[in-house]
């Protein structure tokens, strides 16, 4: 029998209430009334220890710094007036 | 002054003065009350014991060690020799349902090995029957009881520790359901857990187990007994079966009749320890690895429950989906986008155990 540390997405850490057993993959709480997590806790009282969970990667997408945005937009606008005069003020 | 029969038998009417009077067999009754004194029942400390909630397996069988219908676990050190399986029971004696086992091949148990079926019943349900003290109360436990194999059977009330053990026996003849009682003694020493939300009294049948587990019947013994010296061994005959349902334990050394309970109730007292549930969650993500929770009530259970997946659902644009239960009654249900747009998990279907 192993078990495996859960991610806690919601604070971005280990779970430090919920372990998977990797047999079945059941979710066990650290309810020491649990007869899961009594038996976790022997387990680890035996000298084991969980699987590390591993951080999720960081899908979201990078925000650059604002001057770099600021940069970036003069760029475009400066594109944009030396195109070809539809963009200009009569 | 009524001059009422001498040596009346049971159920014999005499009438005077327009008064009808019925022999119970130690009393004359105005016929008027006789039908409507109810006998007294006393709680059933077995949940389950008509085996009439089977939320796991819906009546369909199964050979490992485990659950079988709700609070029944089938225990062995040896595995694939029993099929278990609800089936019909007795049903002209009230109970539909029954716990099948049936043999499947002929075994003899070495003096270790141990088959048995039993439920562990919790502390607070027990309390009152005082064992480990000089105040312990007797206990009577009935049940209907088949078998295609004739002979003495056996089994055992002990402590959930197994350092206390109560061996008892009955006879059955092959192939004829059979209502047995049985009073047992309140157990005045050893230690037994009688408060709380711990395990601590099991009701348990022998379907064969080795010379270190079987003693002698009708005495508290301070050791591990599954059954008596001598009895039948189920499990030493290829397709030998055993049967039973309507099991009542009860404070007291009389039999009161079984306790029927709504379906509503009887359900309600299995998901103390045991039930399933649907989870779900949906949003509509900006991104990969956007976070949704949504909350889950269930009914409340006796500690917070281990979930297990029962069934897949219908997810869509999900990386994880990870239930969590952080109360006897309540969890969440967390999953993660892989892409921006409509995610979810539905359907997600879970076992909550929180059995002894």
């Amino acid at each position: 029998m192993t078990y495996s540390q859960v991610w806690d997405h919601m604070n971005n850490k280990p779970h430090d209430s919920l372990i998977v057993r990797d047999e079945d993959g059941a979710f066990i709480p650290m309810d020491p009334d649990n007869i899961d997590c009594q038996d976790y806790l022997a387990w680890l009282d035996g000298g084991n220890a969980p699987k590390a969970a591993a951080p999720p990667p960081t899908l979201l997408p990078e925000i650059a710094p604002v001057e770099d945005r600021v940069a970036d937009l003069e760029t475009r606008v400066d594109a944009l007036e030396s195109d070809d005069g539809r963009h200009t003020n009569p | 002054m009524l001059d009422f029969p001498a040596s009346p038998t049971i159920g014999q009417q005499f009438t005077a003065a327009g008064v009808t009077w019925i022999w119970d067999g130690a009393k004359w009754l105005p016929s008027g009350l006789s039908p409507t004194v109810a006998p007294g029942i006393n709680d059933n400390r077995v949940i389950n014991g008509d085996m009439r909630i089977d939320q796991r397996n819906g009546g369909v069988s199964g050979t490992a060690g485990g659950y079988t219908v709700d609070r029944w676990q089938y225990g062995t050190n040896v595995a694939g020799h029993f099929v278990w399986q609800r089936v019909a029971g007795p049903a002209s004696s009230g109970f539909p349902y029954c716990l099948l086992l049936t043999s499947q091949a002929a075994y003899a148990p070495a003096a270790s090995d141990g088959f048995a079926v039993y439920q562990a019943i919790e502390a607070d349900m027990v309390s009152d029957l005082a064992w480990g003290t000089a105040n312990a109360q007797p206990v009577t436990l009935s049940f209907w009881v088949f078998s295609s194999l004739a002979g003495l059977f056996s089994g055992c009330v002990r402590n959930f520790a197994a350092t206390r053990s109560y061996p008892f026996s009955f006879n059955l003849s092959a192939s004829s359901w059979t209502k047995v009682a049985i009073t047992i003694p309140g157990d005045t020493v050893g230690t037994w857990v009688m408060s709380g939300n711990a395990a601590s009294v099991t009701v348990l049948f022998d379907l064969g187990s080795g010379s270190t587990l079987r003693g002698p019947a009708g005495a508290w013994a301070g050791t591990t007994y599954n059954g008596v010296t001598g009895a039948v061994s189920v499990v030493g005959t290829l397709n030998g079966q055993f049967a039973v349902t309507g099991v009542k334990l009860e404070i007291g050394s009389v039999t009161t009749p079984f306790n029927r309970q709504s379906l509503a109730k009887s359900m309600a007292d299995c998901q103390r320890y045991y039930q399933n549930t649907t989870m779900a969650c949906r949003s509509n993500a900006p991104a990969a690895g956007a976070i949704y929770c949504s909350s889950v009530a269930f009914a409340c259970m006796r500690a917070i429950p281990t979930i297990t997946a029962t069934g897949a659902g219908s997810p869509s644009n999900i990386s994880q989906a990870i239930p969590a239960a952080d109360s006897p009654q309540s969890g969440y249900f967390t999953i993660v986008s892989a892409a921006a747009g409509d995610a979810y998990a539905l359907d997600y279907g879970y076992a909550l155990s929180a059995e002894l």
